[in-house]
């Protein structure tokens, strides 16, 4: 099986600080990290891979730093690495990324399955996935906690996690599948993984190498553009009761009573 | 201040993770400075009301537990003080109060591009009683024990009086101490005994002439309290990885081990068969052949990271370790890798020895690495004749595994006993220590007796009288009460 995962690097959430002033996030210093649902995307095409062998090809639109990412999934044991970078793709909305990494897919040639990540934890749209099965053609299936493959019969069968239930769909190869965080656990890297990254090339593909439509890219090639990001005014303070343990729980019998809850 | 004397609400200071049992006080006192707390301890040096310093319960041996008295309580002495940075950025200290946890002092470093180098496991405890224990972790294999990392400490004695303890400042004479402080004259003998050359955190820490604050850093609470302290802190400088590598027979975990101590990476940790039994249940990735698995940690300096992966791929090849299975992460924070992982394992072992209903027999014996072979064969040959289900896991770069023996009767618990002791016994008669960094505490004082005899111990309390003569702290801790009068 020839399966192609996309990844987006994102910086570490859990050590991302607002700045109070300006209400903004404070980038600097805070570490990049691959998204952690894309972690469980190479996971899930590791599986496969070592179940029906084949070819995992870890592909990223970001700038040329966005290469450290790729070079761990290498690490966890993807065989090649792609990274789509070029200032045209500078600004893009999920339209345009989208459109720029389904060009790039082309240009990679034959493949069986795409894995995304559900969602990344930055941008928070979910919209890339689903957004290259479009521009492809192809059919796509998101949310997927589980995924079998049957390249005899050229078919993925794949349970969706909705929020009340689960739903198994079968799609045809070539398809779109997007991970979610509980579909598995990501391997850590080897050290043999390791040794093979420092030594791995990246494969740079630019604007041009992907035969893209100017208009389709970067700032100028992205629908939608961001207003305004504000935190929301915090939430007034709950009301803390002191004393004594029987005193409190006192205290909150009268408090519930007071608002008719009992 | 907060005084607390409702049983309900107390009741969790009479606990702490070993299974000692049956404490009890008639309150808790939460001093938020110096002051209040030295005006709780000289109340009761007054009224001779016993005193029990508490951190934060994560101790193993019943330290912190009160059996009559008042508990003097670290938990609203939780500030940092100052973070001392030098010109050059370079060097720093910082000061704090005792109730401030591991992960408060380790963040607060971090923040600034520095590090804590001591590191023991449980990051929840608080500084000021890892001090009261020398507490110590797996790269004190490179970095040395807590006290190698304490510039400065405030220490009350039960009279009230406040110490003010400079590294650097008083020194013993060989083995007399004769000084001055706050206009009183302190003069007395240290102990006759040799400490083992191990890692060690068993009784006072004596040595010819030693520096004062050595002698309060490790006394579990027993001198005085720790009111203060200045931590050297280490500078971020260097990469760090760290490595999981699993074997096919344990013994070549345990070779291996021994073959890359000379090469002196930061930290190496052991786990055998049964450690990795109970870890699959959180790491189901762990290879289903492996029986014996080794955890490392290696500094590198940016550039030389592939000569180092190099190396370390050689050597675990001469193994037969698969280098596919082989975990590792890099990161250049000194305070990342797989701390988690190690850290599942004395809580896992907690868990199943919780469920087998009876206490703990576990083990914290180090020994000199001449006779590290001979320990770890000396457990294996014990526990296979009397066919007990055991764990073994630890320090292994200081010869420091954790035994810890799970009784499935009170039979067997009993059995188990008597197979420690002759544990202790083989340690001790190779030059070992009987507690590497846990501490005495309440628990393991009959240990300390093989170690130092009841001569030892008697020098001990006469070194406790000079501080505090009506013996009102942590009493039973370290010093069996008898053994004071
Ligand atoms: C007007 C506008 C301007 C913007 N300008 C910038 C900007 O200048 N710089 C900037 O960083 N962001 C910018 N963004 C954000 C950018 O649109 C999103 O980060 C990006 O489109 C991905 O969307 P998402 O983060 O919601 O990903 P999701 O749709 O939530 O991601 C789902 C999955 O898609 C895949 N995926 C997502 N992004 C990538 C990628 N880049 N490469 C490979 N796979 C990927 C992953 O598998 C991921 O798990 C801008 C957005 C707008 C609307
Ligand atoms: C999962 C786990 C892993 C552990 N790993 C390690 C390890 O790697 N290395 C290690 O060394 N230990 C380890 N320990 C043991 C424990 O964390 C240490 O002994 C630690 O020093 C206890 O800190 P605490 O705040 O919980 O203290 P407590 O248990 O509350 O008290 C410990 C002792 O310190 C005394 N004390 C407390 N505060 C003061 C003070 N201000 N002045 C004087 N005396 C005081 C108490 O009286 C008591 O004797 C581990 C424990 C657990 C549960």
């Amino acid at each position: 099986m020839d399966i192609i995962v996309c990844i987006k690097q994102v910086p570490d959430t859990t050590e991302v600080k607002i700045n109070p002033e300006t209400n903004t996030l404070i980038r600097e210093g805070v570490p990049s990290i691959i998204n952690p649902f894309d972690e469980n995307a190479v996971e899930a095409a590791l599986v496969l891979k070592e179940k029906h062998g084949g070819k995992v090809t870890v592909i990223t639109m970001g700038p040329p730093q966005a290469a450290e990412a790729l070079k761990a999934t290498i690490a966890m044991g993807a065989d090649e690495m792609v990274l789509v970078s070029d200032r045209a793709f500078a600004g893009s909305d999920t339209w345009a990324t989208s459109y720029t990494l389904s060009q790039a897919i082309k240009k990679l040639g034959n493949f069986d399955l795409i894995l995304c990540g559900k969602q990344a934890i930055d941008g928070d749209t979910a919209q890339v996935g689903p957004g290259i099965a479009e521009w492809l053609g192809i059919p796509q299936v998101t949310f997927a906690v589980k995924l079998e493959a049957d390249p005899a019969n050229k078919k993925v069968k794949v349970e969706r996690m909705l929020e009340e239930i689960n739903e198994i769909v079968e799609a045809p190869f070539p398809c779109v599948v997007t991970a979610v965080k509980q579909m598995n656990i990501p391997r850590l890297p080897s050290l043999k993984g390791m040794m093979r990254a420092k030594k791995a090339e990246v494969k740079i593909l630019s604007a041009q190498d992907i035969e893209a439509d100017p208009k389709n890219l970067g700032l100028n090639g992205s629908p939608t553009s961001v207003v305004r990001i504000f935190t929301p005014p915090p939430r007034g303070g709950g009301e803390v009761l002191t004393g004594e343990a029987g005193e409190i729980v006192g205290k909150l019998i009268g408090k519930i009573k007071d608002r008719k809850i009992i | 201040m907060l005084i607390k004397r409702d049983q309900e609400t107390i009741k969790g200071y009479f606990e702490d993770t070993s299974s000692l049992s049956g404490g009890f006080a008639d309150a808790v006192y939460l001093p938020e400075n110096a002051q209040e707390t030295a005006a709780v301890l000289k109340e009761a040096g007054e009224k001779k009301t016993p005193v029990t310093f508490s951190g934060n319960g994560t101790g193993t041996t019943g330290g912190r537990i009160p059996f009559g008295g008042i508990v003097l309580a670290t938990d609203k002495l939780n500030r940092i003080l100052d973070l001392k940075i030098s010109h050059d950025k370079k060097n720093a200290t910082l000061v704090t109060q005792p109730g401030v946890t591991l992960e408060e002092i380790e963040a607060t470093a971090q923040k600034n591009g520095f590090f804590y180098a001591p590191d023991p496991t449980e990051q929840t405890a608080f500084i000021g009683a890892t001090l009261s224990t020398n507490a110590s972790g797996s790269r004190t294999f490179t970095f040395g024990p807590s006290r190698h990392y304490v510039k400065r400490i405030k220490v009350i004695l039960s009279n009230g009086e406040i110490l003010d303890t400079p590294r650097g400042r008083v020194f013993a004479k060989d083995r007399e101490f004769n000084f001055e402080k706050n206009g009183k004259r302190y003069q007395f003998s240290l102990p006759s005994y040799q400490m083992p050359h191990v890692k060690h955190s068993a009784g006072y820490f004596v040595e010819p002439n030693m520096d004062l604050i050595d002698l309060f850093i490790g006394s579990e609470g027993t001198l005085g309290f720790i009111a203060e302290a200045e931590l050297v802190l280490m500078k971020k400088e260097k990469n760090i990885m760290g490595l999981v590598a699993f074997f096919q027979k344990e013994i070549d975990a345990f070779n291996f081990a021994q073959e890359i101590k000379p090469l002196k990476p930061l930290a190496i940790e052991f786990f055998g068969e049964t450690s990795l039994e109970l870890l699959r249940n959180k790491y189901p990735k762990i290879p289903s052949y492996a029986t014996g698995a080794i955890f490392f940690e290696d500094l590198f300096a940016p550039g030389e990271e592939e000569k180092v992966l190099e190396k370390w791929s050689g050597l675990l090849s001469k193994y037969n370790v698969n280098l596919d299975d082989v975990w590792m992460n890099e990161s250049s924070d000194v305070t990342k890798s797989f701390k988690e992982f190690r850290h599942e394992m004395p809580e896992l072992i907690n868990e199943v020895i919780k469920q087998s209903g009876f206490s703990k027999i576990s083990g914290d014996i180090a020994v000199p690495d001449s006779k590290a072979r001979e320990m770890y064969q000396f457990y294996k040959e014990k526990v296979a004749e009397s066919n007990f289900y055991y764990v073994l896991f630890g320090h292994i770069s200081q010869n420091h595994l954790h035994i810890n023996l799970v009784p499935k009767s009170a039979d067997e618990w009993k059995l188990a006993k008597e197979l420690y002791m002759k544990f202790i016994r083989k340690a001790v008669s190779m030059g070992g220590t009987v507690s590497a960094e846990h501490g005495i505490g309440k628990l393991k004082k009959i240990y300390l007796l093989e170690l130092y005899g009841e001569k030892g111990v008697r020098e001990m309390a006469a070194v406790k009288k000079v501080f505090d003569p009506a013996c009102m702290l942590g009493i039973d801790n370290v010093i069996k009460k008898d053994m004071l009068l």
